[in-house]
């Protein structure tokens, strides 16, 4: 077979990659013009740049190959297995490939609703950096059939919901970022509070997600396969961590109004700690999740 | 410090106030130090000193109920989220001034706070960080040959090896329980009084206030037609709209408003269920070849397995899936039959029996063909059987050869000792032993692999008189059968289906309120809503409404780009 789903994700991580390139320039280009206009120009419309345009239909561009590339992957997974995995999710090269769908798509919708581009060299360096792993050669790229344990819609709930959840949490992080970067080159704070308020919209809209996909969905598949809906797995443990610390975030900024750095710092460990969970866990610590 | 008029932010030293150019009364001026003892005057000072949003981020329906509340004592001075240090310190030392708090008004504050909360997940959190960095339920010797006994003495002091069962984790967990169980009740008192209560009217100084606001100038004077294309607006909108006079209240999805309370009530039924299963639920592990009959004494029945099998992928090794046939056997009669797999478990009177792992008795049921060879004169001496439980006499050789182990996946590591590395059939081995009729014990290795008899016979068994090779191996098969019972698994799953609601609600469907009122020359609207970028973008389109349809209509750019942009 010359076409299937690996050939789109390689278009893909190319298609992030020169995309991460614009944003870039965007976000070098756009400086020097907005540093002198800032005051007459309001807030709502970021400047627009040729980078900036080029950048957002690369992205677009890309994340149709990406979407491409995951319903193909479908097709060859339950071609694979005879059972119809909705969505490509049992393995590691298959979980990567879904999340670096899955972040830059939510993040086109969030720069279409909030007018702007500067998070757009994160959210495309994640998605590219994450692709780029999945296709390099540390990770097996065959379509395996399924393994009992796998053949649960439960399972596809889980894993589905936790990673659209965690792409969220992925622009909320990279509005921290740009944030924190902002604050740091001392950038006044009337300026800061788009990017705080996309994180925040970003982890009210993603907090459910993850929950339901980590906690509920993931409880409900290990009752029907393991006969215990909680285990204190590493793994399970970390996602509770992660859990808890995005709780602490919603809790500080609705009672506190923690807001700007505090807030920031937060998001930025909380995110660590869902990439902990999902690849820190695996090396490191051992458990039931050996899937991916 | 702000006006107590306009509450607009004022310097501290001035007199006068320079937006409205009320006289500015300090709090001490206002009751007199000394004056300030009776409770209504009290509160009124508290709530001079709050923002006056009308927000509710504090947990109460209004700032006015808040500054009861913290007179009371049963909200913390510095509970208003908007307010500045300053107002808060100044509500402090008013409240230093408070003859006497009661003990349980304190008690419920610290009760429903969030900083305890956040003190207990964050305690919970560490823990929990602890707890995976150090294996959990392991061996006491594993504990020892890593921490040294020393080290494994403190893990035991302090319960390290089974931190989530340890006391003080479930004490901290119980605490939160409690934590969040109080912030319900206080909480959803005030959501029924917002749900069940109309909505309480707003000055248009409160609404200027609000956390979105629009102010519009009207260049003629005010006509009914504004207010009722407003509503129109708003019902567009799927507002629902009360008009009174010359102001509107309008409110929608206000049971968004639920969703927070919901939803810790779920995290309270959820984990009340964990430990109501806790000490109600069992988990056990049977093994079982076919035609066994097994009992479940949890559950009064016995099990008996039918048939057992595997099915694999179309030319692959790998399993596509476990099967099991059981049937229930309840006081001798066959109550039940049916095939399990894995995730489909079967449940009798509440017993689950989960599919959870397969493979061939090697060890118990194993029955080994092995081929007997002299290296002397290369003469094959036959094949005999040799059984995991029996063993077998070579009459031509003189010995006798029985089982020892068998491994599958046979390796070596490092220190030059033989392991089992996997359970798959890669490199299947038989360790036999010899006794001969001459009193001689020797041990040796039988290999299914020629690559792997060359190489014993060549490096690590030279000179022995006898070639022994693994020609044919079969076991019995066994089903792994992980039994277990879990009573409260019905209060756990409606505490999931609740969550579900309670995210849903909050996060997805959040409530609206919105206040409108026209005097002479201005539209006011003012709303708290927590997605304000959406709303905004809502007002912006008011605006435009408005302008586009009524040139008397005249919105100010600047204040447009206030209330668009800053708020």
């Amino acid at each position: 077979m010359s076409v299937d789903s690996t050939l789109f994700f390689y278009l893909s991580t190319i298609g992030y990659f020169v995309a991460f390139l614009c944003y870039l320039l965007h976000a070098t280009a756009r400086r020097t013009v907005v540093t002198e206009a800032l005051a007459t120009v309001p807030l709502h419309a970021d400047t627009p740049s040729r980078w900036g345009r080029w950048a957002t239909w690369l992205t677009g561009t890309a994340v149709v190959f990406s979407t491409l590339g995951v319903v193909l992957r479908t097709l060859e997974l339950s071609q694979v297995s005879g059972w119809f995995m909705p969505l490509p999710v049992s393995n590691t090269y298959e979980t990567l490939a879904f999340f670096s769908w899955a972040i830059p798509a939510l993040y086109l919708w969030f720069e279409w609703r909030y007018r702007i581009k500067s998070l757009g060299a994160v959210v495309t360096g994640i998605a590219f950096v994450l692709i780029a792993i999945a296709s390099s050669p540390l990770v097996p790229q065959d379509v395996t059939p399924l393994v009992p344990a796998l053949q649960s819609y439960w399972l596809v709930a889980h894993v589905s919901f936790t990673l659209v959840g965690e792409a969220l949490f992925s622009v909320a992080f990279a509005a921290g970022l740009i944030l924190l970067w902002k604050v740091w080159r001392g950038t006044p704070w009337e300026s800061l509070k788009r990017f705080d308020e996309i994180s925040y919209r970003a982890v009210a809209l993603g907090f459910p997600l993850f929950s339901l996909g980590g906690l509920v969905f993931g409880a409900i598949w290990a009752q029907n396969a393991w006969g215990r809906y909680w285990g204190w797995d590493p793994k399970e443990t970390w996602m509770l961590i992660s859990w808890f610390i995005y709780a602490i975030y919603l809790h500080a900024r609705v009672r506190w109004g923690w807001k700007y750095l505090r807030a920031t710092w937060l998001i930025v460990i909380g995110y660590l700690t869902t990439i902990f969970t999902w690849f820190g866990v695996n090396f490191l610590l051992s458990g039931l999740h050996s899937y991916g | 410090m702000r006006c107590p008029v306009c509450h607009e932010p004022v310097p501290e030293e001035g007199n006068f106030c320079s937006h409205c150019g009320a006289k500015l009364l300090k709090i001490e001026e206002k009751f007199g130090l000394n004056a300030i003892n009776e409770h209504q005057q009290r509160v009124e000072a508290v709530a001079a000193l709050l923002v006056g949003k009308n927000c509710g981020a504090c947990g109460f329906a209004s700032c006015a109920e808040n500054a009861e509340a913290i007179v009371r004592g049963t909200s913390g001075y510095d509970s208003c989220v908007a307010s500045d240090p300053q107002a808060r310190e100044k509500i402090k030392a008013l409240l230093n001034l408070e003859p006497k708090v009661s003990g349980w008004a304190l008690l419920w504050r610290w009760l429903t706070s969030v900083r305890l909360a956040i003190g207990l997940i964050l305690a919970l959190t560490v823990i929990s960080v602890v707890g995976t960095l150090i294996p959990q339920n392991a061996q006491p010797l594993s504990y020892i040959d890593k921490f040294g006994a020393q080290g494994y003495q403190w893990i035991q002091f302090l319960q390290l090896d089974r931190l989530f069962q340890s006391w003080y984790f479930l004490a901290f967990l119980f605490a939160l329980l409690v934590n969040t169980l109080c912030c319900t009740i206080k909480r959803s008192r005030v959501s029924y009084r917002l749900l069940a209560r109309p909505m309480p009217d707003r000055s248009a100084l409160e609404i200027a206030r609000m956390d979105q606001h629009l102010s519009v100038s009207l260049g003629a004077p005010p006509t009914s037609d504004v207010l009722k294309r407003v509503k129109g607006f708003l019902e567009h909108f799927h507002y629902h709209v009360v008009q009174s006079d010359a102001r509107l209240k309008a409110h929608k999805r206000r049971f968004g408003r639920l969703g927070v309370d919901v939803l810790h009530i779920s995290l309270v039924v959820v984990l009340a269920g964990a430990a109501a299963g806790s000490f109600t639920s069992f988990e056990g592990f049977q093994a079982a070849h076919q035609g066994e009959t097994f009992e479940v004494p949890q559950g009064g029945f016995s099990v008996r397995v039918d048939n057992l099998w595997s099915e694999s992928y179309a030319n692959q090794s790998r399993v596509k899936d476990w099967f099991t046939t059981l049937t229930v056997l309840d006081d001798g009669r066959e109550a039940l039959t049916r095939t399990i797999q894995v995730n489909q478990p079967l449940t009798y009177k509440g017993v689950s029996l989960y599919q959870a792992s397969f493979g061939s008795d090697w060890w118990d049921r194993g029955k080994y063909t092995v081929q007997v060879i002299r290296n002397e004169d290369g003469k094959d001496l036959g094949t005999y059987e040799v059984d995991s439980n029996a063993s077998v006499y070579v009459p031509l050789a003189q010995f006798e050869l029985s089982y020892v182990t068998f491994f599958s996946d046979f390796a070596v590591d490092e220190n030059l000792q033989s392991y089992n590395r996997s359970k798959a059939l890669n490199n299947p081995a038989l360790y036999l032993r010899l006794q001969g009729a001459d009193g001689t014990d020797k041990y040796v290795w039988a290999f299914a692999q020629n690559e792997m008899r060359t190489l014993y016979q060549t490096h690590l068994a030279t000179a022995q008189a006898y070639q022994f090779n693994l020609v044919g191996m079969a076991a019995d098969q066994f089903t792994g059968l992980q039994i277990a019972r879990n009573p409260a698994l019905p209060v756990i799953y409606a505490g999931f289906l609740l969550m579900g609601v309670g995210l849903f609600l909050n996060f997805y469907w959040p409530p609206h309120w919105v206040w409108v009122t026209v005097d002479e020359h201005t539209l006011q609207l003012g709303a708290n809503a927590k997605d304000s970028q959406a709303f905004e973008l809502g007002l912006r389109a008011l605006v435009n409404e408005l302008a586009c349809r009524d040139k008397n209509v005249d919105v100010q750019p600047d204040v447009q780009e206030e209330v668009i942009y800053v708020r």
